[in-house]
């Protein structure tokens, strides 16, 4: 099992998850937040913004649906401009269900 | 108050100046207004996808047809409508006057003279008839509070994409993301069902509204067939270069069948003080960490 936690543009959400709905992904967890990249931010004009608005998308998924979860995060985010943001992931040891504590497989 | 209903977003505090007793319309700028000058003062900076860009003199659009509307401008953000009237010229004939295109597929952005906010239209919005560069409110010359000498009308989009203090006009190949989505204040300039019914307003044809509706087949990565990126408009990225943000996401260097074993990266999780943010960043900064995602807990 994969964590995937995807920083996507806030008006990216519905795209992404119309994707990954779409590539049968239906659970997720999404939280706003703020941050920033490489670039720490941006200059409009004579305003400096640290960091922007941004969702935070959270996703477990089974190995074999890693690939399309990847896919459809990546296509609907896109813009091509700078701010589109990242994809992190990384393996998960353990995964339990509470309504029923049992370990999922 | 004088006008009821009004809603302020979690945003309205980064706002120059809000007033809602001012008429005949609310004032509302994210940024101070740029200083007061004459309608044969404006010069207009445009260009066109293809083209080197002109500065055209206000008394050049002598030529073009005047023309008195009265739709409502609406600013769905904040709950609000006023119908006013309107005189200008019609920005499709400005276009075609003066040779201004972009892309069939394209877009154009509109610069305000404050410097700072811009906002970008379709190709086939921006020559929608009803879209003005207006100069008359109420039968009046506009007033410099309300984007006077001279600003955009799009009475069929939300009230923020009609630029106040227009000053410069530029073609793009692709959306230049406007200032209200790069800030995550506004995901798109469509009204809501509300608006539009209680108005009757009708997008024009074509491509309506950012981003591209969902109906509409997903863009493909330039990245995955070779072509160019477009910059972003009218915002300083500081250091590093762009392209370095860019590359940094090139074909290849991921691998789908696992987490990259190329890239070795660390999650670091910091609770702090809120008031200790800033110390934080500069300390980040210092050894050279300059993206990071923050989120208030509890």
């Amino acid at each position: 099992m994969k964590l995937i936690r995807a920083i996507i543009r806030p008006e990216k959400e519905e795209a992404v998850m119309q994707n990954l709905e779409a590539a049968g992904l239906y659970a997720i967890t999404k939280m706003p937040v703020l941050g920033r990249g490489k670039q720490r931010g941006i200059q409009v004009g004579a305003i400096k913004y640290d960091t922007l608005s941004k969702m935070m998308l959270v996703l477990f998924v089974d190995e074999g649906d890693y690939k399309k979860a990847i896919d459809a995060i990546e296509k609907g985010a896109y813009t091509g401009h700078p701010g589109d943001g990242r994809i992190f992931a990384q393996n998960v040891s353990k995964s339990y269900t509470i309504r029923t504590a049992q370990e999922d497989r | 108050m004088k006008r009821e209903g009004i809603l302020h977003p979690k945003f309205s505090e980064k706002f120059a100046r809000i007033d809602f007793e001012a008429e005949p319309l609310p004032v509302l700028t994210l940024y101070p207004a740029p200083s007061p000058i004459a309608l044969d003062a404006v010069r207009l900076e445009v260009a066109g996808l293809e083209e080197h860009s002109r500065i055209i003199p206000w008394a050049a659009l002598g030529d073009l047809p005047r023309v008195k509307t009265t739709p409502a401008i609406i600013c769905q953000i904040f709950n609000w409508s006023e119908t006013v009237a309107w005189e200008g010229v019609r920005l499709v004939d400005f276009l075609d006057y003066f040779k201004i295109d972009t892309h069939p597929d394209g877009y154009f952005a509109f610069y305000s003279r404050d410097k700072s906010f811009f906002e970008g239209l379709s190709r086939d919005e921006a020559r929608d008839p009803r879209v003005l560069l207006a100069f008359g409110l109420n039968g009046e010359p506009l007033p410099e509070q309300h984007g006077g000498p001279l600003r955009l009308v799009v009475p069929f989009l939300q009230g923020y994409k009609s630029v106040k203090w227009i000053h410069a006009i530029r073609g793009f190949r692709n959306d230049p993301v406007g200032i209200k989505r790069l800030l995550g204040q506004s995901p798109t300039g469509i009204f809501n069902e509300k608006w539009r019914s209680q108005y009757q307003i009708v997008p024009p044809a074509g491509k309506v509204g950012d981003p591209p509706a969902l109906t509409q087949p997903l863009p493909t990565s330039p990245l995955t067939k070779g072509e160019e990126v477009e910059p972003t408009p009218a915002q300083t990225v500081i250091l590093p270069p762009v392209a370095a943000t860019l590359s940094e996401k090139g074909v290849g260097k991921r691998s789908l069948k696992g987490v990259p074993s190329a890239v070795k990266l660390k999650e670091v999780i910091a609770l702090i003080r809120p008031q200790k943010h800033i110390a934080t960043r500069k300390g980040l900064e210092a050894v050279g960490i300059f993206s990071y995602t923050t989120q208030t807990v509890l």
